[in-house]
C-alpha cells in the first residue's frame, strides 16, 4: 500500500499574539505543521505499522519552514519527504496547491490513500482535500475522526454537528483528518537522528506542468465577534420567571432555539 | 549512515557554547550530534542583548556578512534612576565597533547552520533525561526510550544545571547565587528608534540601569536597541523575591513606565515576554573541574559568566569554551582516550584563555556587587549630589558641599562611603 500525506506548515495559532488593533504579530509567531495535518500523518503512520505501507510526505513551498515541516514528518516516521519548489508558497491560490499535489501524486503514484488535514492551521478552508479528489477522480472522505484501512477497503467515522457518519469506500481515496482524530507522536531521539540523514527530495513545478496562480493578501485581521452584553437581573421568584421568558424570547429572535 | 547510534561526541544543549563545540568538532571531522530540548534552536534562550565580536573575528571567517546582527553598539550608557531625576553616563564610541546586539534565536539558528554545514547533526525537541555512566565513565545519554552512545559527552545545558545536579557533578546553587532575568521585546520601528536615540542605521545603544524602578533590589536593568525592536528588562537576584515578596513581572513594568523610558518607548507594541535563570556566582561559582571521565562542561553550565558591574559578558565566553572543549577532545582523541587526565588539558586551556583571565580579574566583583547599598543609597547619593551641584535656587553649592549634604540626607557616613569606594576600586 502506498500512502501520500500532504502537509502545510503554518503559523502556530496557539502561540499567535495580536497587537492592540487586532493585527496578528506574524513575525514573532513560530511556524509548525498544522495540527490536523499532523493527525493525518499520524493516521498514515498507524496504517504503515499495521498494514505495511509506504508513507510519503509532501508539501508545496521551499522556505526553511517547509523544509523543517518535511524534516519533522520524516522524524515522525514518513519514508520519503518531498518539497514541491515554489517561491512565495503561502501566497498562491488553493487550486494551484491542489493541482500541484494532484500532479505530484500522478507522477510518483499510484497511491491507495491520500491523506491531508481536514483544514490547514491558518486558513482552515478545508478545500485542498476535496480539490485533490476531484482532480484525480478519487473518492473523498472529509473530516474523518477515525480511519481503518484493510487491503482494499477503508472505513471512516466522521463526527458532524448533526450526528456521526460512518463511511466505507474502496480505494483509491482521499481522506481529510480532523485534529481530534488522534494524538500525533513525538519523534524519539533515534528517529530524529535517523531522519537527519534522509534526503528531502525537491520537485520542480515545471515537471508537474503547472501554472501558478498567485493571489495577494488584502489585509490580515483578527476574527472577532461583537458581544451583545445583555444582562437580565432578577431578585425574586417572579422577576426570575420573567427573565427566563425574556431569555427564551431573545434566543428565539436570534434563531438560536 | 542510517540509524546511527554512536557518535564521537554528543552535546547536550544547542546554546552558544554547545553549538560552538559542535561546530569546531564537526570541522575537525568528528561525528557530532547537538541535542536541544526546545522545539527550535534558541527557543529556550532568553537573550536580548549584546555579544562581543572578538571571539567571532578570530574563529569564524566572514561571519560579519553572515550572522544575523541587529545593530553595532555605538553608545554605552549607565543610568542611575532616582525619584526626582536621573544621572547618566554616556560614552560614544568612535568608528570601529566590536560588540553588537542580536536576538539569540536567529543567531543560534545561524550557528546551527554552521554545525550542519560541517556535517554535524542538530536535533531539536529532545529532552535528555540522564547521562549514561558506566564504570565511572560518561558513555552517552538517555532520552525517553532511546540510549545514544558517544566517546565524549559535552554538557552545555546552560545556567539551569538540572543534569549536572542530577548526577551530583554540581550542587544546586543557592537562591542568592542565582538571578532571574526577565525581558520584554517592544516593537518600535527602525526609524523611530534611530530618531529617538539619535542613531544611524546600524548603530545601537547598550544601557545599564540602576536605581528606583528596581526598588532597591539587588539587581539591574538593561536596555538594548535591536533593528526594529527594543529589548528592556531586569536581572534580579532570586533571593530578593523570596525575601521581599516582590512580583518579578512588576519590575520590568516599572522600568518600562519610568519617566526615563516611557517617552522613548511611546507607541511601541509588546512583541515578546520571557524569563530565564542566570547564575551569578562570579569566580566563586565557576566549576573548579569542568571535566571528568568522558565528559566536559561548557558555557553557563560551568559558570562562565562575568558581571563587571557595568557590563555582562557571557556569549563570547560560551563560544570560546565550546571551541576549547573541541580542542581538548581533539587532543585527547589523538592520545586515544577520554579519561579525566586526558581531558584535563581543557582546564589548562581555559586558564590560559580570556575566560578565566577575566573571571579571575573580577574575582572579588561578585562580593562587592552583593552590597545592597549600591542599588539604593549610592544611586540616590549620586542623584542628590549632582542635583545639588546643578542647584537652581538662589545660592549655588560647591561640589564638596553638595556631596556632604547628600551623604547626610542618605545617612551614609563618610567612613563607610570611603570604605565601599576602596572595595569598588579593589574589585571592579
Amino acid at each position: 500500500m502506498k500512502i501520500l500525506v500532504a502537509l502545510k506548515p503554518t503559523y502556530d495559532i496557539n502561540q499567535l499574539k495580536f497587537d492592540s488593533e487586532g493585527v496578528p504579530l506574524l513575525e514573532t509567531c513560530p511556524i509548525t505543521l498544522g495540527e490536523a495535518d499532523k493527525c493525518a500523518l499520524e493516521e498514515a503512520l498507524r496504517i504503515k505499522e499495521s498494514n505495511k505501507a509506504i508513507v510519503i510526505a509532501v508539501t508545496v513551498g521551499e522556505s526553511q519552514s517547509h523544509i523543517k515541516g518535511i524534516r519533522d514528518a520524516l522524524a515522525m516516521g514518513a519514508d520519503e519527504g518531498y518539497l514541491i519548489k515554489m517561491k512565495n508558497a503561502w501566497n498562491i491560490s488553493s487550486i494551484a496547491v491542489a493541482k500541484a499535489i494532484a500532479s505530484f501524486a500522478q507522477l510518483t503514484g499510484p497511491y491507495d490513500v491520500i491523506f491531508t488535514g481536514a483544514g490547514a492551521g491558518d486558513t482552515h478552508s478545508s478545500i485542498i482535500g476535496p480539490m485533490i479528489s476531484a482532480l484525480l477522480d478519487f473518492r473523498l472522505i472529509a473530516g474523518a475522526d477515525q480511519v481503518e484501512v484493510s487491503e482494499n477497503m477503508v472505513k471512516a467515522t466522521c463526527k458532524m454537528e448533526d450526528g456521526t457518519y460512518y463511511y466505507e469506500s474502496d480505494l483509491p481515496v482521499v481522506i481529510t483528518v480532523t485534529s481530534e482524530a488522534n494524538e500525533p507522536r513525538i519523534p524519539t531521539l533515534k528517529a530524529i537522528i535517523r531522519s537527519k540523514s534522509m534526503p528531502i527530495k525537491e520537485v520542480d513545478p515545471s515537471v508537474l506542468s503547472l501554472s501558478v496562480e498567485e493571489f495577494k493578501d488584502l489585509k490580515v485581521l483578527k476574527h472577532s465577534i461583537e458581544r451583545k452584553r445583555i444582562i437580565l437581573e432578577a431578585s425574586d421568584q417572579k422577576s426570575a420567571e420573567e427573565s427566563v421568558e425574556k431569555i427564551i424570547t431573545f434566543l428565539k429572535s436570534e434563531g438560536v432555539i | 549512515m542510517t540509524g546511527q547510534e554512536k557518535f564521537d561526541a554528543l552535546i547536550i544543549g544547542a546554546g552558544p557554547s554547545g553549538l560552538s563545540a559542535g561546530y569546531f568538532l564537526a570541522k575537525k571531522g568528528f561525528s557530532v550530534a547537538v541535542l536541544e530540548r526546545g522545539m527550535e534552536v534558541g527557543s529556550k534562550n532568553v537573550f536580548g542583548g549584546r555579544i562581543y565580536s572578538h571571539v567571532f573575528d578570530k574563529n569564524f571567517q566572514g561571519w560579519r556578512n553572515e550572522a544575523p546582527v541587529e545593530r553595532w553598539i555605538k553608545k554605552e550608557k549607565l543610568s542611575l534612576l532616582c525619584e526626582n531625576g536621573s544621572v547618566n553616563f554616556e560614552f560614544e564610541r568612535g568608528k570601529r565597533q566590536d560588540s553588537f546586539t542580536a536576538f539569540l534565536s536567529p543567531f543560534l539558528r545561524w550557528m546551527a547552520s554552521l554545525v550542519e554545514s560541517e556535517g554535524g547533526i542538530v536535533a531539536t525537541g529532545v529532552k535528555v533525561d540522564s547521562i549514561i555512566f558506566d564504570d565511572l565513565f560518561a558513555k552517552g545519554i538517555r532520552a525517553g526510550p532511546d540510549e545514544i552512545y558517544a566517546d565524549y559527552v559535552i554538557i552545555a545545558e546552560g545556567g539551569n544545571t538540572l543534569l549536572l545536579e542530577k548526577h551530583k557533578i554540581k550542587k544546586t546553587p543557592t537562591l542568592n547565587k542565582t538571578s532571574l532575568g526577565i525581558k520584554e521585546v517592544i516593537k518600535l520601528g527602525e526609524s523611530t528608534i534611530n530618531n529617538r536615540l539619535s542613531l544611524e542605521d546600524d548603530e545601537g545603544v547598550a544601557q545599564f540601569i540602576l536605581g528606583q524602578p528596581l526598588h532597591g533590589l539587588l539587581g539591574g536593568g538593561f536596555f538594548y536597541t535591536m533593528k526594529e525592536y527594543i529589548t528592556i528588562g531586569v536581572v534580579v537576584r532570586l533571593s530578593e523575591f523570596t525575601d521581599n515578596n516582590f512580583n518579578a513581572q512588576d519590575l520590568v513594568e516599572d522600568l518600562r513606565l519610568s519617566t526615563h523610558f516611557s517617552k522613548i518607548l511611546e507607541g511601541g507594541t509588546p512583541a515578546e515576554y520571557s524569563a530565564h535563570l542566570v547564575t551569578e556566582s562570579g569566580y566563586e561559582g565557576v566549576m573548579k573541574k569542568p571535566y571528568g571521565n568522558g565528559f566536559l562542561i561548557v558555557g553557563d553550565a560551568a559558570g562562565f559568566l562575568l558581571n563587571t558591574g557595568f557590563t555582562i559578558r557571557g556569549v563570547d565566553m560560551a563560544v570560546e569554551s565550546g571551541r576549547l572543549a573541541a580542542e581538548a577532545i581533539a587532543r585527547a582523541h589523538k592520545e586515544g582516550g577520554n579519561s579525566e587526565e586526558q581531558l584535563s588539558c581543557y582546564k589548562k586551556m581555559l586558564d590560559d584563555s580570556f575566560i578565566m583571565k577575566n573571571l579571575k580579574k573580577f574575582s572579588k566583583a561578585n562580593e562587592f556587587l552583593s552590597n545592597k547599598k549600591i542599588y539604593e543609597s549610592y544611586v540616590n547619593l549620586a542623584c542628590s549630589t549632582v542635583s545639588d551641584i546643578f542647584y537652581e535656587g538662589a545660592e549655588a553649592n560647591r561640589v564638596f558641599e553638595s556631596f556632604k549634604n547628600s551623604l547626610k540626607k542618605e545617612r551614609i557616613s563618610l567612613f563607610s562611603f570611603l570604605k565601599d569606594m576602596w572595595e569598588a576600586y579593589r574589585s571592579l
